[in-house]
């Protein structure tokens, strides 16, 4: 998966679950901070990004992009990768209040600028303030959802 | 080739610290596939091994699904081995250069053995097949009804068969 098919899948994701705050769980979320030019081909992962939110009771927004976005979907079937909706009680967060090693908490594109903005941290809460810009690339990803 | 983790996420996966995870590499418990700088890298198969589990739920409702798809294939061979052989085409255009493509390469050698060999990679839990699953070409088969169906059947399956 590219940066840019990244960022496209996180968009969509906050749009259907109406949460600006999309937690990308696993290998994928390194392309919150790196291109995959930067990155070795193993970092690419696959088609699929892992995503959660911080607040999400009975797992109803990731259920909903399953639902709406997710694997098989129109919208998988469209563009050739989509996200899969985590569920936070499945156990991926055992260790509570230290849950990520490596997380992005991203927000989606802001409403006037096509920035978001990418966060990695060694905890949860976050312990880092590493926060960086980056551009999305409005052009480029113009005529997707 | 698997999906590579580093010994942070396996110990989250293992629910461990990352100093044992690092002593499992160590004692060869846990092969490390590659390492570059200070970071260590294994199979997140061999990290699920080590936890006794089969498939983590994501798998396993990827599974249901393609269990879904083989309804399909074994009443309409043709039109769905079609279908995914020009997904194939689409999307290895769409991931050029990244590990997807490799994985779409091997559903392109999995179409090519056979009918029989696919409906085995359909269902099977194995850590390729797993894999696979994930980097499915088997798209615009299912209905969007039909999908959720299976989403909602696999729901309350889990949630009886395997909560926690």
């Amino acid at each position: 998966m590219t940066r840019e098919q990244f960022a496209h899948v996180l968009r969509v994701v906050s749009r259907i679950a109406d949460d600006p705050d999309v937690l990308v769980i696993g290998s994928q979320s390194i392309l919150g901070s790196y291109s995959e030019d930067e990155l070795p081909l193993e970092a690419t992962g696959s088609m699929e990004v892992d995503t959660t939110f911080l607040s999400d009771p009975e797992d109803a927004k990731s259920g909903l992009v399953d639902a709406m976005i997710g694997e098989l979907s129109s919208f998988h079937n469209e563009f050739g990768y989509y996200p899969q909706g985590v569920s936070i009680g499945t156990g991926i967060f055992r260790q509570a209040g230290r849950i990520a090693s490596s997380y992005t908490r991203r927000r989606a594109l802001s409403p006037a600028g096509g920035y978001a903005w990418s966060r990695t941290t060694a905890s949860w809460p976050s312990s880092s303030d590493s926060t960086r810009r980056i551009r999305t690339s409005p052009s480029r990803s113009s005529g997707k959802v | 080739m698997t999906d590579l983790i580093r010994t942070g996420e396996a110990a989250r996966l293992l629910g461990c610290s990352r100093q044992h995870v690092v002593d499992l590499c160590d004692e060869g418990k846990l092969p490390v596939v590659r390492q570059g700088g200070s970071h260590r890298y294994v199979r997140r198969s061999d990290v699920l091994a080590l936890t006794g589990r089969s498939l983590t739920r994501d798998q396993e409702q990827s599974r249901w699904l393609h269990g879904a798809i083989v309804g399909h294939l074994v009443t309409e061979p043709d039109l769905v081995l079609t279908r995914a052989r020009g997904n194939l085409d689409r999307f290895s255009k769409v991931h050029t250069g990244t590990m997807a493509e490799h994985w779409l390469d091997l559903w392109r050698l999995a179409l090519d053995s056979g009918l029989d060999h696919v409906l085995t990679v359909l269902v099977s839990d194995s850590p390729q097949a797993t894999e696979l699953r994930q980097n499915s070409p088997f798209t615009g088969i299912l209905s969007e009804d039909e999908r959720r169906t299976v989403l909602d059947s696999f729901r309350e399956h889990w949630r009886t068969e395997h909560a926690l």
